[in-house]
């Protein structure tokens, strides 16, 4: 028995009831197919039952679960926690059927879901699925991929990847198996570049940096691969006008209280530090330009993205 | 010749003479499709119906018989009204409108329909319209309010007789205000001045000491703008002033619709609402919540006006016009003002709040939107000084 015990998505395993859980769905998708490997492997002709989101009936389960004629081995997967699942598990625990594995996918805490986690964690093997945050467990996650492919990569490539693909987990998952595939012995940075053409993957803050650091050409380059990977640009000239006010609002007032601004008080001191060699008209064109530019993004101008590139430049040069 | 209905309508001689001509000749045919412009608080809606219930009634618009208190009321059943508090008219609104314009009358003559703010429709929406404008029914009449002519698509304004309004003077507003509110006729006057001659806005300024202050706070804050920062913090605190001002407007009434909707539903004010009625009370929630985005533009709009009206006496002063101020209780700030910046950069603001409305409509920030005004109404007091 398992009972009660939690693991990670990659050791998932089978057993009479396995609860997945935790908010990462492409974790929770590879653990669940892992179950489904690991119990074809033994068993060639494993049932499979998958039921989807909202499809569950009080007592479905005990006919899905119950033995055909030959015994074959089932699997049962479940979409999502309904009414009346959790009753019906715990019924089921009590004279556990043989041969059957029920996965039961929980994506949140709430309403039956919470409730089916609840009651019945302590009887089953908790899968957790953790949201990944951290370039080191996203490190970990490509090296536990590779070794799984049996690929040798090493950490320069790892890197690289982990630029490209930072910010969905399914992506990079897919990304390192295309280049496992992709017929190379060894995957070294060349493999990567050459596969991904030197995408980065950066967000609206990054942008905004490099540009109020004055690195117009780099705040170029993050913005057109930003463009290209899909950054909204509705949103990145929210974030860019966000960093102006921040700027604006504290140039004739840099004592101000962090409880008057609405800013963090690191947020300030970096506002304070990046307001060196700006003078007020720069700044108050400036504030005016990242109006027109909103202006322009939301359907005054054909050409959003030249705006954007425009108010960047600006940012960029008064700075100097 | 009585003519009841039209006494409500205050210094729209010429157009009200226009109107009367029309319903005294309906014998011989009345144009199906009329367009009323005018500014903000001319009773663009208010003529619409009045030139309704005088369509209807067989005396010319007495104002008393039937036919003139339903249409007055709003509840003559052959005169539609489509008016929105959202921030475009649907187009299935028109749609629906539009097939039910086709039907005949019922105790009336005519079948009308009045569409105000139809400035609010978009190109598309217009185009339903306008099939029905080019086909006229008989016995159907189109009434289109709008702020001006250039508001409709030139297919529409091209098939509608056009009547213009003015604006009514400081003195009939004020005289309607003390004869219909019973306001003290100082406050009367000073509250027509500042509303610059909006009816309803003038009204509310007379009435309610809340829009007193929140003027008086609005052009406290920009008179106050004398530096960069000082224009930022000027810009978040007008964006709280009209967002005050909506809330103050709409808590009330949205609180009060979801209690009728829950009695509709046969349900206690505190009960649960359960999931098969949730979809309309979702509904009812998008529609406030879209009530609400007008709600604070129409905020937004009201502080630009008061800008406007503060940045026109500065620049009259600048050019030694002979005009009558609207707010000469702040002589001190427009003197500091018009000795500080000259005549271009007054226009700049003015020009700048004429550009500022057309970001609004078209989603920009609001708060961005009113940062970049401020910032070009930065007064350096050691300048002035």
């Amino acid at each position: 028995m398992t009972n009660g015990r939690t693991v990670s998505w990659h050791q998932a395993e089978p057993a009479n009831l396995v609860l997945i859980s935790g908010p990462e769905s492409y974790f929770a998708s590879r653990a669940s197919r892992l179950i489904k490997d690991k119990l074809r492997a033994s068993h060639e002709d494993l049932e499979v039952n998958e039921v989807t989101d909202g499809e569950y009936s009080p007592g479905l389960i005990f006919s899905l679960a119950s033995p055909s004629l030959f015994n074959e081995p089932r699997l049962v997967i479940i979409g999502s926690a309904s009414e009346g699942l959790a009753e019906d598990l715990e019924q089921l625990l009590l004279d556990p059927a043989e041969n059957c594995t029920i996965v039961v996918r929980i994506p949140n805490l709430v309403g039956h879901n919470g409730k089916l986690k609840k009651q019945l964690s302590a009887s089953a093997l908790n899968v957790s699925c953790e949201e990944v945050k951290k370039d080191v467990d996203r490190i970990d996650f490509i090296k536990r991929e590779f070794q799984r492919l049996e690929t040798p990569i090493d950490l320069p490539a790892i890197r690289a990847l982990v630029a490209a693909f930072g910010s969905d987990m399914g992506e990079l998952g897919a990304a390192c198996d295309q280049l496992s595939n992709s017929g190379a012995l060894k995957i070294s940075l060349v493999e990567v570049e050459r596969t991904f053409q030197g995408r980065v993957e950066t967000n609206a803050f990054k942008i905004a940096d490099a540009a109020l650091a004055g690195n117009a050409g780099e705040a170029i380059r993050l913005f057109r691969h930003g463009f290209a990977t899909g950054i909204d640009s509705v949103a990145l000239t929210a974030a860019l006008s966000m960093k102006i006010r921040q700027l604006a609002r504290l140039f004739n007032d840099r004592n101000a209280p962090a409880a008057a601004t609405g800013m963090q008080p690191w947020q300030q001191d970096r506002a304070i530090k990046e307001l060196a060699g700006w003078t007020e008209p720069q700044l108050i064109e400036l504030v005016q330009l990242a109006a027109q530019t909103d202006f322009d993004v939301k359907g005054a101008s054909r050409d959003p993205e030249y705006s954007i590139e425009k108010l960047l430049l600006a940012m960029a040069k008064s700075g100097q | 010749m009585t003519s009841g209905v039209f006494d409500q309508l205050l210094g729209q001689p010429e157009a009200i003479e226009q109107l009367q001509r029309t319903v005294a000749g309906k014998l011989e045919g009345v144009h199906h499709a009329w367009l009323f412009t005018g500014p903000a608080g001319s009773g663009r809606s208010l003529l619409a119906k009045a030139f309704a219930a005088a369509l209807q009634c067989d005396n010319a618009g007495c104002g008393r018989c039937q036919q003139c208190s339903l249409t007055i009321a709003g509840a003559h059943p052959d005169v539609l009204t489509l008016a929105t508090e959202r921030v475009l008219i649907r187009i299935d609104e028109v749609r629906e409108l539009v097939q039910k314009s086709g039907m005949n009358s019922t105790i009336g003559d005519y079948r009308i329909v009045i569409i105000e703010d139809s400035d609010r429709m978009t190109e598309r929406t217009s185009n339903v319209l306008l099939k029905a404008l080019e086909e006229p029914q008989d016995k159907t009449i189109w009434i289109l309010c709008a702020p001006s002519v250039a508001d409709l698509l030139p297919t529409i304004r091209s098939r509608t007789m056009n009547v213009l309004l003015r604006l009514p003077s400081v003195e009939e507003v004020a005289e309607l205000l003390v004869q219909r509110d019973k306001v003290d006729r100082d406050l009367a006057i000073r509250s027509a001045r500042q509303a610059q001659n909006h009816v309803g806005m003038a009204r509310r300024l007379a009435v309610s000491q809340d829009a007193r202050s929140r003027r008086a706070e609005t052009l406290r804050e920009i008179a106050g703008i004398t530096n960069l920062s000082r224009a930022m913090v000027a810009a978040e605190k007008l964006l709280g002033v009209a967002k005050r001002d909506a809330e103050a407007l709409a808590q009330e009434r949205d609180k009060s619709e979801k209690e009728h909707l829950m009695l509709a539903y046969g349900l206690a004010i505190d009960e649960k609402i359960p999931p098969n009625l949730r979809p309309q009370f979702k509904g009812l929630e998008e529609n406030q919540k879209r009530r609400n985005t007008r709600a604070l533009r129409d905020g937004i709009d009201r502080i630009f006006t008061d800008a406007e009206s503060f940045f026109r006496d500065v620049l009259a002063l600048q050019l030694g016009a002979n005009v009558e101020m609207t707010n000469p209780e702040l002589a001190d700030d427009l003197q500091l003002r018009q000795l500080g910046t000259n005549a271009v950069a007054s226009i700049a603001v003015l020009d700048a709040i004429t550009e500022s409305r057309k970001r609004l409509a078209s989603n920009v920030r609001d708060l961005l939107v009113l940062e970049s005004l401020c910032t070009l109404m930065i007064l350096r007091r050691d300048l002035a000084a």
